[in-house]
């Protein structure tokens, strides 16, 4: 006997880009699932996702495709994986590599893993971030990011001060 | 054209009294300076850091504090914390307003109180994780504000100086810590009458115990525990009290005995002990000792992770515990032996290793005559699927077997000079036999304990760059306790640089 077929859903990006989808996959995102869900009759107009681009929208796919089926976390559990979250940067050896993307599109996809409420994907993104801020010096983050020291001569001061108190510890 | 500079041609100063000049000269530097703060503080608001929401911001800076009970090295890392407030004006203003960043916090006699009370009132109404480090255990270290207390969920409180316990008074242990999970005391002398952990730290699941003096051990041996760590106790403790306190404690998972003796029960005499949910055995004892626990055990099938340390491991015992796997069919994840390096002859190659993921085998130093124990055992284990791996002193020999482990994901060196050096010509050079490429599946390096010199720092920035030419490239390079690493020689040769003072 044939599979029952799975239910396509069309999205559009704001660069007017489509993608039609498998439910399943888009559902990683509980923005979309919940639109889905709100939706009782069987529609054809695209899905319109006015915050995310084409090509961003490539890799979130990408992502939720890879980890279709697992379980979505649900609010039971969002407290203790907060707490596991917290002990840990560890990102697994694909979403390494998945997330092994230039500056502006990490940010991009943590942007849209925001919007989209895909928890899992928010997490690998922040945390890549996360290991790339460690061990680094305040000079050292700056050239990373190109951000300029915007202090003012009394907030350089403060620093200085705490600094100077961290070295007491 | 350039541009000119408007201060000198903006205002005329030539008829002015150099007073009036200088006062008018420095409020144009203060426009000027507020103007050139703003202009940085508007392109600061270009860079992508600054276009995703603050509450995402202050995730990122969440995941960077490391988190859970306190321990040395997790304290003293508070660069990063430190790093991410002093970036810009957003990034402070976020991270001030992430309580997480700031909820481990380490306490010594030197500590600037204010400091102290500026991390707590940073830390909101997060949990906190408290270090306190001292030469006198007095009330006046723990400059903690009181409403903070019931905030406390680890604690851990060490006397550093001179080599006997001294003790610890009452006041620390009459405030009652509601959401307290673990608790550590090094060298300290408890008092007598203490209150029931059970009603102090209802929640109490981890309590070590290093050095210390007690003469009654009965109130801190609460039933929630499920860690106990006892360490050296000093001998006024009643033996007889010790074992009838052990053994009420039915929810433990985890033990970890060094030189307990003769506080372990063991042999004969001891009381048959019910711990079902026992899955951890950290022990330091004489091997006969360890054996002699493990069969008093009523339930030593859940038993997934021993560790043994212990100066010179006789023949004997790795036949005991080859005999001992064997009869008990012990599903180990984890054999950790702390190797003297004598020689031995080793086979506990037994079914019962099957998931050998972990193996430690500092060696103290020595140096080991060719072929080596490390060599052999993991010859006779037949460590191809060892994924991590800490070392110690080894011969390049055996340095060579390691590098061929073609699983090996994880290495540490820890405080020799000589291994380090030996790992970068490893890492330099090809292999005559074997993978193609030494540590080829390598992607955590921590160095631990050893002073490099611009040399060192050379040699290692030099392989880490012959590796990342090759289509290859380490995730993490850690530097703990390290001396003189020169962060600037590995950047951009590893994705993630961790320098651990």
């Amino acid at each position: 006997m044939a599979a029952p077929a799975t239910q396509q859903i069309k999205i559009r990006c704001n660069d007017e880009k489509e993608f039609t989808v498998d439910r399943d996959v888009l559902e990683r995102s509980v923005l979309i699932k919940n639109m889905l869900e709100d939706v009782t009759e069987q529609q054809d107009a695209p899905i319109p996702l006015p915050n995310v681009s084409g090509p961003v929208m490539a890799k979130v796919l990408e992502y939720c495709t890879h980890h279709r089926g697992e379980p979505l976390p649900s609010a039971d559990t969002e407290q203790s994986q907060d707490e596991t979250r917290k002990r840990t940067t560890d990102i697994s050896e694909w979403d390494q590599k998945f997330i092994t993307v230039d500056q502006e599109m990490l940010f991009e996809i943590i942007l849209a893993a925001n919007y989209l409420d895909i928890k899992s994907l928010l997490d690998v993104g922040c945390k890549t971030v996360a290991n790339m801020i460690k061990g680094k010096t305040p000079e050292e983050i700056r050239k990373l990011f190109n951000i300029v020291n915007d202090f003012t001569p009394e907030e350089e001061a403060q620093i200085k001060k705490e600094n100077e108190w961290a070295e007491d510890r | 054209m350039a541009r000119s500079s408007p201060s000198v041609y903006s205002f005329d100063i030539l008829h002015l009294t150099p007073k009036e000049a200088f006062q008018k000269i420095d409020t144009e530097i203060c426009t000027i300076q507020a103007y050139l703060h703003s202009l940085q503080s508007l392109r600061n608001s270009l860079t992508p850091t600054s276009q995703i929401p603050i509450e995402i911001l202050s995730k990122i800076f969440s995941f960077c504090q490391d988190y859970g009970e306190p321990s040395t090295v997790e304290h003293v890392d508070f660069t990063t914390r430190l790093s991410i407030s002093q970036v810009c004006k957003h990034w402070r203003a976020t991270a001030l307003s992430t309580p997480d960043l700031w909820t481990m916090i380490s306490i010594s006699e030197r500590s600037n109180k204010d400091f102290i009370q500026e991390l707590i009132t940073r830390s909101g109404s997060s949990n906190l994780s408290i270090n306190v480090v001292s030469t006198s255990p007095s009330a006046d270290v723990l400059a903690i504000d009181p409403p903070a207390l019931p905030r406390i969920q680890h604690m851990r409180l060490e006397y550093t100086s001179g080599e006997e316990a001294v003790l610890l008074i009452d006041e620390v242990f009459e405030q009652a810590a509601p959401i307290l999970s673990s608790l550590a005391l090094s060298k300290l002398a408890l008092p007598i009458n203490l209150p029931p952990f059970s009603t102090t730290y209802p929640q109490l699941r981890s309590l070590t115990l290093c050095s210390c003096l007690s003469r009654n051990i009965t109130p801190l041996m609460t039933p929630t525990l499920t860690r106990l760590h006892i360490s050296r106790p000093n001998p006024c403790l009643p033996v007889s009290q010790f074992l009838a306190a052990l053994v009420t404690l039915r929810n433990l998972e985890e033990i970890v005995f060094i030189q307990c003796f003769p506080y372990i029960p063991a042999g004969p005499h001891a009381r048959h002990i019910h711990l079902p949910h026992l899955n951890v055995l950290d022990f330091t004892e004489s091997e006969s000792t360890l054996f002699l626990f493990l069969r008093c055990l009523d339930n030593p099938q859940a038993l997934v992770n021993i560790t043994y340390l212990e100066d010179g491991l006789e023949d004997d015992f790795l036949q005991a515990l080859e005999s001992y796997l064997s009869d008990t069919a012990l599903p180990l994840h984890h054999l950790t032996i702390f190797n003297n390096g004598k020689d031995l002859v080793v086979d506990i190659s037994t079914a019962a290793l099957q998931r050998r993921h972990h193996i430690y085998l500092p060696n103290q130093g020595h140096e080991l005559p060719e072929p080596n124990n490390t060599t052999r055992i993991l010859e006779i284990l037949n460590l191809t699927d060892l994924e991590t791996l800490s070392i110690t002193e080894l011969s390049k020999t055996s340095l060579e077997e390691i590098a061929a482990l073609s699983k090996l994901t994880s290495l540490t060196l820890v405080g020799s000079l000589m291994l380090l050096e030996m790992f970068t010509t490893l890492a330099s050079s090809k292999p005559g036999s074997g993978p193609n490429v030494h540590f080829p599946q390598l992607r955590h390096l921590i160095l631990s304990n050893i002073e490099l010199t611009p040399r060192h720092n050379r040699n290692l920035s030099r392989a880490l760059s012959t590796w990342r030419k090759g289509g290859r490239g380490l995730e993490l390079l850690k530097f703990v306790n390290c001396a003189n690493a020169d962060r600037a020689a590995f950047v951009g040769l590893v994705d993630v640089v961790v320098f651990v003072t």
